[in-house]
């Protein structure tokens, strides 16, 4: 390897190469300078994270994380809630909600995320889970504001537990909406159809701004 | 070369110039290479299996051992501390001979590391899948293969290492060394640092005279809870990555690289400054990997920025390595071992990028928890570490089996298939992770989750995991290509191989110093010509003349990145409020609890809701810091293959657990959970919940009165039978037929996740409703 001062195939910069006396088993080193733009980006790394600490951690320009998500939470409240915040947690807010399209789209959601697991993915009810949501049998409600009850406490014989995670406007539009699944009568597993029958839920009220 | 010209044959004695005559030990390199190539194609074979489980779930038959969450820690475990760590093994005994100019100081320790490490690797092989697990991800192994990593790595391994630099013939260390020194130094340290732990087994053996079982006595406990049990782990799990995966495999580079491709190393400069600068920035990186969770947000800004500063650091090694091959480019379109070593720096430069990247606070927050980091850590470990291993075997085989190459043909055969089926892995793992991550943060026009229902965004990516399974065949494939290669090779070996005796002169105690740097400055202060010395590096030539004390320095190096984030996470109470509410587990619930690690299920499951509005929608309140003072270990997992638990408690019946154990696809359509049919048939045993009680209350947790009174059996019997008794009464099977199972205890504990925060004060200890058993 007594050659390698002499790069065949980098003849350009060859004369710029210091070979260094090193010798470990025949590797040699070169005396090259450390490429400029390594120490740029390097010092520039170093200067990024200073001073990203210093704003971050000791001035007042970002709020702490705690913060953002608080005000993150109250400008969502207002763009999912509206004018439902006002509103008592009575008949009427349901039938407010079941006239909007908007309100009921959230309750679809809010059912999706928390209540097919047990009442299945069209509210058809799963066998010894949940029961069917689309028929005019109930077991547990006789009017719609039991509804709230059950998501809000669950059953007393713990077949259905409390719905701990949902703010009470939330599960105002999942009891609306799942009060306004009633009467679509899709076909559910055997015993989904328990309880008896009961009086119809009052009518939706329609509104104009829809929230 | 002045060696090569003193090769004789077989002549035992020095000659009269009193050189000393010395052979290498080639034999314990032919063992570990071996090794690191069948138990590579074991980790990517098992890799390939639970691949195929994700993207078809039903695909372990409801076998205990066969299930995600206790085959994925074989896979990572056989991946790194096997197939690398055999790899790193062989690279070491190989160069680190020739770089002394000196045989391994023991030949008996050699061996006794060897076997030592395959014993360890065997213990993992028939553990890790039967749930003995400390369930701290790649810190899994349980306490007595702990013990046995220890003596293995520092004594076996790390002694004969330290004692063939001592006695080397050669003055100066190459930088490949430093490397060596820093992954032995490095790892003993975050190894005992991570496991310190308290075997539930000998408690309950010196608390009542005798070992209940098998289970128990592998069992232990690490000695942190929560949010500093994370801390710790982290801390040791990037720098597995960092002292295991990249110092190792970058000495490896500075000797084989330049070996393969005859060219002198770029810059060695660069290797002295890129060699300090990574040591000592890695260490810091850790927290990185626990942003936005219940860890304080200094550390994670430490870790954040710590991880910014690391990236030149790391790429002055993949400079060295790519300029290296200047004016050896027109031999890699030849040369399939020079591809692989392109190919491998190349991963490496972009991993090391995008570590980085993925370490900055917003991106992270859209890449955790998805297959993002998954995708990463494969460019890794795939493209680096593999390909860097196989360039070494391609260029040992012919050396160690004194023969040639079986097929030049083959080898470029494996290159390419590897190279696709990495590709292929990485983009659609990429693809995976990006899409799962978005989805999980969509708000519909309403202001809520576009994707409320998580099975949403899991079936969208089953494709995705049917081309990782394809990738990860041909890469599978590749390897075994190696395999063939290295077995055809080394059948063609000789009958006895040639011990090349090689001669060098011992050090000599009054060897000539290295010149000592003169200041370039006219005028100036002391100061300035001190300074001026410092920077043209002469001292570190010195450095590289006294093995021992480099290896001070890089202990020196490593450790104050760790006491700079550990000790004020121990000493300051202000870093993790307490919670009033919070209480420890039940007896019943601390056994569930043991059974989800022991079951892995934080491999697919995280418990730690992080503060936005996205995830507080889908899974409620964010995760505190005070929630998890009695969890060792913490659970908060790293990928979210299901949806995360930390508030699971109280949101379904016991019932529907139940029967979710017994097969997840009756209740959730397109699940891909695997079943868990043997939870519904084991059985608790409920007198060796005296051990595990009296381990935590060890580690301080408060029990108090349960304890004194010796009714820790009684208690967990009486929970149990309560809970079967609400299953009963839920439409489940009859209580006397579900009271002692494991999956009742699993339910205590899924029930109790998450729910102390929103107890109100003062509570009122455990409820004293008890059913008598």
């Amino acid at each position: 390897m007594s050659d390698t001062n002499k790069p065949d195939s980098y003849k350009g910069e060859a004369h710029q190469e210091e070979l260094l006396s090193h010798n470990y088993d025949g590797i040699q080193e070169y005396d090259n300078p450390i490429p400029g733009w390594w120490h740029m980006i390097f010092i520039g790394s170093c200067i990024f994270a200073v001073l990203y600490v210093v704003v971050v951690h000791f001035t007042p320009m970002i709020p702490s994380r705690e913060v953002r998500l608080a005000n993150k939470i109250a400008a969502a409240e207002e763009i999912q809630f509206g004018k439902l915040r006002e509103m008592p947690m009575d008949e009427v807010k349901l039938q407010t909600i079941m006239g909007s399209e908007a309100w009921l789209a959230t309750g679809k959601s809010i059912f999706n995320g928390t209540c097919t697991v047990c009442h299945g993915k069209e509210a058809q009810g799963i066998t010894g889970l949940g029961l069917n949501l689309t028929d005019d049998n109930y077991l547990y409600v006789k009017e719609m504001m039991d509804i709230v009850g059950l998501v809000t406490n669950g059953t007393e014989n713990k077949k259905m537990p409390a719905q701990t995670l949902l703010n009470p406007n939330e599960i105002a539009m999942v009891a609306a909406y799942a009060a306004s699944l009633r009467g679509t009568f899709v076909p559910g597993p055997e015993g989904s159809d328990a309880g008896e029958t009961i009086a119809p839920f009052p009518a939706p009220i329609m509104s104009d701004d829809g929230g | 070369m002045a060696d090569k010209a003193k090769k004789t044959k077989a002549h035992q004695h020095p000659d009269k110039d009193g050189l000393e005559a010395f052979v290498y030990d080639d034999q314990i390199v032919r063992m570990f290479a071996w090794a690191t190539i069948i138990w590579g194609v074991v980790a990517m074979l098992v890799g390939v299996i639970i691949a195929i489980e994700l993207a078809y779930p039903d695909s372990s038959f409801g076998i205990s051992f066969l299930s995600f969450g206790r085959l994925r820690p074989l896979h990572t475990n056989a991946a790194i501390f096997a197939f690398a760590g055999n790899g790193i093994f062989a690279a070491i005994y190989y160069s680190t001979q020739r770089l002394c100019k000196a045989r391994m100081y023991s030949d008996l320790l050699s061996k006794l590391h060897f076997y030592g490490w395959q014993l360890i690797i065997l213990s993992a092989v028939l553990t890790l899948p039967f749930g003995i697990t400390q369930g701290k991800e790649y810190a899994e192994l349980e306490w007595p293969i702990d013990l046995m990593i220890a003596v293995v790595w520092l004594v076996f391994f790390g002694g004969n290492f330290m004692m063939t630099l001592i006695h080397r013939r050669e003055r100066h260390i190459y930088v490949a060394l430093w490397f060596y020194i820093a992954t032995i130094v490095t790892v003993t340290m975050l190894h005992v640092f991570n496991n310190l732990w308290v075997p539930a087994g000998l408690v309950y053996l010196v608390q009542y005279g005798e070992m209940p079982s098998a289970e128990l006595a592998l069992k232990s406990y690490p000695i942190y809870a929560g949010v500093q049990d994370a801390l710790m782990q982290w801390w040791y799990g990037h720098n597995a990555v960092a002292f295991f995966l990249t110092t190792p495999f970058l000495g490896l580079m500075y000797y084989f690289l330049p070996k393969a491709a005859e060219r002198p190393v770029f810059s060695y400069k660069l290797s002295i400054i890129h060699f300090w600068s990574l040591v000592f920035i890695y260490i810091w990186a850790g927290p990185h990997h626990l942003h936005y969770t219940a860890l304080p947000e200094w550390a994670s800004t430490v870790g954040m920025v710590f991880s910014v500063m690391l990236w030149m650091p790391s790429w002055g090694g993949m400079i060295n390595g790519l300029m290296t091959l200047r004016g050896a480019w027109h031999r890699v379109a030849s040369d399939p071992i020079l591809k692989f070593y392109i190919v491998g720096i190349t991963f490496y430069g972009m991993s090391t990028f995008e570590g980085p990247l993925l370490s900055i606070k917003s991106v992270n927050s859209l890449s955790h928890y998805t297959d993002w980091t998954i995708a990463h850590v494969h460019a890794g470990v795939l493209g680096w570490n593999g390909f860097m291993t196989f360039g070494m075997l391609y260029w040992m085989m012919p050396r160690l089996f004194q023969t040639k190459l079986y097929s030049k043909k083959l080898c470029a055969a494996h290159f390419w298939i590897g190279t696709i089926g990495m590709v292929l892995y990485v983009l659609a793992i990429y693809a995976a992770g990006i899409t799962q991550g978005l989805m999980w943060r969509a708000f519909d026009v309403n202001g809520r989750l576009s994707y409320p229902d998580f099975i949403e965004t899991v079936t969208v990516l089953i494709p995705m995991y049917w081309i990782r399974v394809v990738g990860g065949l041909l890469y599978l494939t590749g390897a075994i290509l190696g395999l063939y290669n290295m077995f055809m090779t080394w059948k063609a070996r000789p009958e006895k191989y040639e011990d090349v005796v090689h001669y060098a002169p011992a050090l000599s105690k009054n060897d000539p110093a290295d010149p000592s740097a003169k200041s370039r400055l006219g005028a100036n202060t002391g100061v300035g010509h001190a300074g001026d010395k410092f920077l043209q590096g002469n001292w570190h030539r010195s450095l590289e003349r006294k093995p021992v004390k480099f290896t001070l320095w890089v202990l020196v190096a490593v450790a104050i990145g760790g006491i700079v984030e550990a000790v004020p996470m121990f000493m300051v109470s202000s870093n993790i409020p307490t919670i009033t509410t919070v209480t420890p587990y039940t007896p019943l619930e601390l056994a569930g609890r043991d059974i989800y690690v022991a079951e892995g299920c934080y491999n697919c499951h995280s418990q730690m809701i992080r503060p936005f509005l996205w995830e507080t929608m889908r899974y409620g309140e964010y995760s505190k810091p005070g929630e998890f003072v009695y969890d060792h270990p913490f659970q908060w997992g790293s990928r979210r293959i299901g949806p995360d638990l930390a508030r699971e408690g109280g949101l379904r019946t016991h019932l529907w657990h139940y029967r979710h154990f017994k097969n997840p696809a009756d209740i959730s359509e397109n699940s891909i959970m695997p079943r868990y049919p043997w939870l519904l048939s084991n059985t608790i045993n409920f007198d060796e919940i005296r051990g595990r009680v009296d381990s935590m209350a060890l580690l301080g947790v408060p029990y108090g009165e349960l304890l004194l009174e010796g009714k820790t059996v009684e208690h967990a019997q009486g929970q149990a039978l309560e809970i079967a008794m609400e299953l009963e009464a839920q439409g489940g099977p009859s209580y006397e037929e579900t009271y002692d199972k494991k999956v009742v205890a699993l339910i205590a504990y899924l029930q109790r996740m998450g729910t102390d925060i929103s107890k109100t004060p003062p509570l009122v200890e455990e409820t004293q409703e008890e059913v008598s058993p």
